[in-house]
Formats: structure tokens, sequence, C-alpha cells
């Protein structure tokens, strides 16, 4: 098992394998998981609103990493919590719109696998670490239960900002749709169509909660 | 002597005449061909009391009283001149006279056709689908809120022609159109008769398996379900234009 196998049975049938043991830094061919990073980037920014950020090969890669040892933490019970300090590693470079949606390409799957983790054990060392990051990379975490500052990031960049909207909308997040930065967004992103299309966030805000009747 | 029956004999242009007793019951009809003309040979007749009028009528060569001997006797006479055919086929009447139905002698009259005319509606209907260019629509994707494409379909005929389906329309320059029995008719416009698309659909798309897209000139296009695909980014992206449906003037 490489690092490229793993990516690639990712992208292409959705289920992954993992091994017991740590990956060889032979294992993780850098050359071939970066080339299968940049085809899924090229088709994936198809699919992103407006021009999505460039491929970020730094970012890719170690959110690649992150994903499959993360993997690998979840399933090896037996592995401690220094493990998990040692292998999963914080980004080290920028948070750039580029480093953000390159990480994203693998890292929106971690949500699932915080979840697995977090049923297996949820007092793990594996689910704070997986929390913090969740906190770290927004846009990739959308509809889990930890919400953040609001993503200024993310908010800054056209595609990235479009993207973070949808997929707010799409997983009925009202804990990040509440925030006032993001609730603008939102109510733009459906227009006069907020009561059709998505109507507890109509309700969120048409409904008085502490509105004081003048005398 | 005791007959059974009548039996009249008739030449073969006689025999024209039988058509007026074919509705007689029990008549049955037989070709003896005698030298170079044939005879025909009419019985079930019976062997006494007045005959119909139609009967009465035939222009038969002779009647003969038929005994159960096959013995043939003149009206009125004791004595059988001569012997009924014994090789004879006989047939129904209704057999022998086959119906046929007439040549026309003067061709039928077509009505005129009648123009389909569109004329402004008498009320607003709400818009289902959008005629744009693929430029607008590509702009649209592209910038669009995921949720608002996810109701929407659209199909490509040309750069000039792309027709959006579905609700929330795109807020976008286009011709919009609504939706009535598979016919999609310009807003602000309606047939003379709501009956018309009824039978539009039924003549143009019998099947349902298209939309019949109207222009105001009361031009149409078929545009069958299968062209119009899902919207999505990369769906529109990737469309480069192209033209596959019929067109009907």
């Amino acid at each position: 098992m490489t690092l490229a196998d793993f990516i690639e049975e990712l992208l292409t049938r959705g289920d992954v394998t993992v091994t017991s043991e740590p990956m060889p830094p032979t294992e993780e061919a850098q050359p071939v998981v970066l080339a299968l990073l940049q085809r899924y980037h090229t088709q994936d920014a198809q699919q992103q609103p407006y021009t999505a950020p460039a491929f970020d090969p730094d970012a890719a890669l170690w959110a690649a990493r992150y994903l499959y040892r993360a993997a690998q933490l979840a399933v090896v019970r037996e592995l401690d919590e220094t493990a998990v300090q040692v292998w999963l590693q914080d980004y080290a470079g920028a948070l750039t719109p580029e480093a953000v949606y390159s990480a994203d390409l693998t890292l929106r799957y971690l949500p699932d696998l915080l979840h697995l983790a977090k049923g297996l054990a949820p007092g793990d060392a594996l689910v704070s670490h997986l929390q913090t990051t969740a906190r770290q990379w927004p846009l990739s975490f959308v509809g889990g239960d930890i919400v953040g500052e609001v993503p200024v990031a993310v908010l800054a960049h056209p595609s990235l900002r479009a993207a973070y909207v949808d997929r707010i909308i799409g997983a009925r997040d009202l804990r990040r749709a509440r925030q006032p930065e993001v609730a603008e967004l939102v109510r733009a992103a459906l227009g006069r169509y907020a009561a059709e299309l998505w109507p507890e966030f109509e309700d969120l805000f048409s409904t008085p909660t502490n509105a004081t009747e003048p005398d | 002597m005791s007959t059974t029956e009548r039996v009249l004999l008739l030449s073969e242009t006689g025999g024209l005449a039988l058509a007026a007793v074919r509705s007689q019951p029990g008549l049955r009809v037989a070709r003896e061909a005698a030298g170079a003309e044939s005879r025909l040979w009419v019985r079930g007749l019976p062997p006494t009391g007045q005959l119909a009028l139609a009967v009465r009528q035939l222009p038969t060569i002779s009647t003969f009283g038929l005994d159960a001997e096959g013995r043939l006797f003149p009206v009125a006479s004791l004595t059988p001149t001569t012997q009924l055919p014994s090789e004879l086929e006989w047939q129904p009447i209704q057999e022998f006279l086959r119906l046929e139905l007439p040549t026309a002698a003067l061709p039928g009259q077509l009505p005129a056709p009648h123009p389909l005319r569109l004329v402004p509606a008498s009320r607003a209907m709400e818009g289902a689908a959008l005629l744009t260019t693929l430029a607008a629509w590509q702009t649209y994707a592209s910038s669009a809120p995921e949720i608002r494409l996810q109701r929407l379909r659209f199909a490509v005929a040309g750069p000039e022609r792309v027709l959006v389906l579905g609700t929330p329309l795109p807020s976008v320059p286009g011709q919009e159109h609504w939706l009535h029995h598979n016919v999609l008719l310009p807003a602000g416009l309606e047939f003379e008769s709501p009956l018309l698309a009824l039978l539009v659909a039924q003549k143009y798309n019998p099947h349902g398996n298209a939309l019949l897209l109207f222009a105001a000139d009361g031009s149409l296009e078929r545009i069958p379900h299968a062209y119009l695909v899902p919207a999505t980014r990369s769906a529109a992206r990737l469309t480069t234009g192209s033209s596959e449906h019929d067109k009907h003037v």
C-alpha cells in the first residue's frame, strides 16, 4: 500500500485501505501522488464556482498524508497519543486560497473520519486533534458540529466564498449559517426563494426572538 | 308430383339483377357452364305461395318446381322437363355476390388547414423555461449557487440558443416560456383556443417524450427530454454547442 494507492482508491472507489505500520517515505512517492492530486484538482475545479484557486502542491500533499495517517490512527487502536502528535503535523505553510482549496481536495473526507473516530472513542486524542484541525480548515468541515470563528480567509476569495456557502446550504448547516457574515451570504444565495429552498433558514430570521414592543 | 322448392334459371347477364334479392334469406346460387355462355341457378324458394316482389321481378329464363329426386317441373306442369344438374356448386347468395366499396367518383374536399396563431395571454403564467445564449448561461452557471443549479436542466442548440428548464429560473437575459401539455409557449402569449395545446401535443409529441418549443411567430421546435441534462457548473462549462433537434415551421 502506497500513498498513491490510497488516494487512487479514495478518489475512484470512495473506500480506502490502510496498513498498521507507518508508511515509509519511499512509499509516499510524491511525483505520483502529486500527479493524481493535480489531475483531481483540474476535474474538481470545473465544478467550483467562479475560478477555483490554483493547485498548491505542498498543501495538497500535506492533506493527503494527513488523511492517510488519520485513517490509520482511527483503525489501529494501539497507537497512542504520542503517535497522534508525531504523525499528524499541522500544515506549516500559509493558509492562502490555493492552499485551502488544494488541501480541501482530500481534507473534505475528514468529517466522515472524525464521525467514525468519535463513534469508536469519543475521548480519544485523535478526536481532539481532528477537532482542532476542523477549526483550522473550516471549508472542509462544513456540516460538522465544530464551528470556529468566521473563516475570513475563505470568505475573501470569490470561489471559496461561494463554495463555502454552497456547502452550508447543501448540508443545511444552521450553526454556520447563523453567523452574521455568513448569514448575509446565504441570504443572497437563496434570494427571494429562501422559504422554498431552505425553509429552516428562512424561519431562523423571520421569527423574532428578542424583539421588544415599542411603547 | 311433390315439389320441395322452386328453382330459377337466369342468364349470366340477368344475374346482375340478383343484387336486388341478396338480402332474401336462404337463397343459394350456382353457375352452370352452357357452351359459350353460362347460366345461373337460384334455389331456396318455397315450393308454393307468392314469391316476394323482388324475386318475381328477376329476369328469369325459367321457373321450375324441384322434387326430391332432382327433377324440374315447369310452372303448372305435372311432367318434368329436365333434371337439375348434379355437378353444380351452390353458394349462399351473400358469398356469390360479395360487397365492394364503390370507387369515389369525385375526390373529397379537405378542410383548409388552420394556422397556429399565438395571441396575447389573458392571464400571467409562471415561467418554466428560459431561452438564452450559451455565453449568458455559462456565466450564470459559473457563479450561481449550487442549490439554484440543482433545480435546473438545460439543452443546447448552438451558441445563441440554450433552453434552461426548471424553477426558479435563472435571472439572465432571455425569452421566458410557460409550460402547458409539454408545450412551451412564450411568456405573455397563448393559443387562440386552450384546446390547441393538447391537439398540438398529440400531433407533434404523441409519445410525450419531448418538449415543443414555440416561438412568437408560431414556429415550433421539438426537443426530446433526453437532450436535457442536469445543470452543473462542469456541464455548462464543458458545453461547446450543437444542433440536433427537429425543427418545424
